[in-house]
């Protein structure tokens, strides 16, 4: 009988191929990379339905984006990201640049790990790092969280120009198990 | 006189030409506008634009390919698909970028140097155009005018419920064979409003109103290198116009009456000028 999953197949080439692969994109992406789930962008200048046509193609073709959604008189757009995706804030801020309108500020939900690093809380996220402020008020993100290697589910505000390094501020978080 | 003869020669005296370089697909009819293609978008216009007077009436079919060389640069090509009438006897006027003069291809170029965006769904901007216009044909007359430049600066204001744009420009005629066009010199002034009806949210249909006031100077015609005495003048005309937005649809209609008309000669004075445009952007 003859198997139709060549990989399926001890030592086959296929096979040998797939685990070169995987073992390449372990160690292009560490341990702690994140990726965005969704950005909330909202845009200045955008004024008619053409316009809100052509930057929801535009952001449609980045990598990974499964949905956009555009509201001319709200002037945002909400761009929902498979996991995984490697589409960072820049790639989205730049399509709407190149559509004629101005990006400013933003809130994300992020999934990804936080570390600690010379006193600051740290995430990357589509290959970039952020550094984390904690909301104000805030007891920040618990300590057992921190550098375990647990995913945390972030929500955040992105300045319309982030700063070097680029922050983030925390609204609020989730983690699971 | 032959027919076509006699139409030539009440094209002449019929014609007085109207410059001016817009933005169709996304601006008024007649005026012009700010707005530039996306960086790397394509879009097609398919135009067509009639012009009637006291002794005769003319219809031209236009085309128009364009392309967001970036978000603010936009490279324009206009070719004609068809002429009748005063319009297939004689090249002027102009009715927008795709509606350059009969009988011509043009290539133009919109420059977006100014822009702010100070709020959600507004902007404030500035461009400059210039452009080159060739005849594609001869003419009836075995008429050839020269190459034509154009050049007009545009300042306005875009916003979910209100648009205005100021501008003004000049076209330029290069002579050939003794054959020159008069040089056209133009200022148009365009206010936009959006009934609260149409500003739903995309992907709902978007639609608008302008009024257009368009005012014209137009210099003599060369025929043989001697001015014609019944060519050119002045004129001043207002008129509305409606833009409709669909996806990637798009669909302008206007007409413009005119207000005012001070011709150099004899010319009969023109009753209308209306124009309709279907665009795509890709």
């Amino acid at each position: 009988m003859t198997n139709e999953f060549p990989f399926a197949q001890p030592g086959s080439a296929l096979r040998r191929r797939i685990y070169t692969f995987m073992m390449a994109g372990t160690l292009a992406f560490p341990a702690w990379a994140g990726s965005w789930q969704q950005l909330d962008q909202t845009i200045f200048g955008m004024d008619c339905a053409p316009c809100a046509a052509g930057v929801e193609k535009s952001l449609l073709k980045l990598h990974g984006v499964k949905a956009v959604h555009v509201s001319l008189n709200e002037g945002r757009t909400v761009v929902s990201l498979s996991p995984g995706s490697r589409t960072t804030l820049a790639q989205i801020r730049e399509a709407i640049r190149h559509n004629g309108f101005t990006p400013q500020d933003a809130r994300g939900t992020l999934l990804a790990t936080v570390q600690t690093r010379n006193g600051s809380l740290w995430v990357e996220a589509a290959g970039v790092q952020f550094r984390l402020r904690p909301p104000s008020g805030g007891t920040g993100i618990p300590s057992a969280v921190l550098d375990s290697g647990h995913e945390v589910l972030l929500q955040v505000l992105i300045p319309e120009r982030p700063g070097d390094p680029p922050t983030l501020e925390i609204v609020s978080f989730e983690h699971g198990a | 006189m032959t027919t076509r003869r006699k139409q030539f020669v009440l094209a002449l005296v019929a014609v007085m030409t109207a410059p001016a370089v817009r933005a169709e697909g996304h601006g008024p009819a007649f005026s012009l506008a700010t707005p530039t293609l996306a960086r790397g978008q394509w879009s097609s216009d398919t135009g067509v634009m009639r012009r009637s007077s006291d002794a005769a009436a003319g219809t031209r079919f236009r085309q128009m390919l364009s392309h967001g060389v970036t978000e603010d640069l936009q490279l324009n090509l206009a070719f004609p698909l068809g002429q009748s009438g005063t319009d297939r006897a004689f090249p002027g006027p102009r009715g927008g970028s795709m509606m350059g003069s009969a009988e011509t291809v043009e290539a133009s170029l919109q420059w977006r140097f100014h822009r702010t965006a100070p709020g959600i769904g507004t902007r404030r901007e500035s461009a400059l155009v210039l452009g080159v216009s060739e005849p594609a044909d001869r003419l009836p007359g075995n008429l050839k005018p020269g190459t034509a430049v154009h050049a007009a600066a545009v300042t306005g204001y875009a916003s979910r419920s209100v648009y205005w744009w100021l501008g003004g420009g000049a076209q330029i005629h290069d002579s050939r064979d003794g054959a020159r066009l008069g040089d056209f010199y133009y200022a148009t002034a365009v206010f936009g409003w959006r009934p609260p009806l149409f500003r739903q949210d995309y992907p709902k249909p978007d639609w608008r109103v302008f009024v257009e006031g368009v005012y014209e100077r137009t210099g003599r015609r060369q025929m043989s290198g001697i001015p014609a005495p019944d060519s050119g003048g002045e004129a001043m005309l207002l008129g509305p116009s409606v833009l409709g937005l669909y996806g990637h649809w798009g669909v302008e209609a206007g007409v413009l009456w005119p207000v005012s008309q001070s011709p150099n000669g004899a010319q009969p004075e023109e009753r209308y000028r209306a124009k309709l445009v279907l665009t795509y952007w890709f």
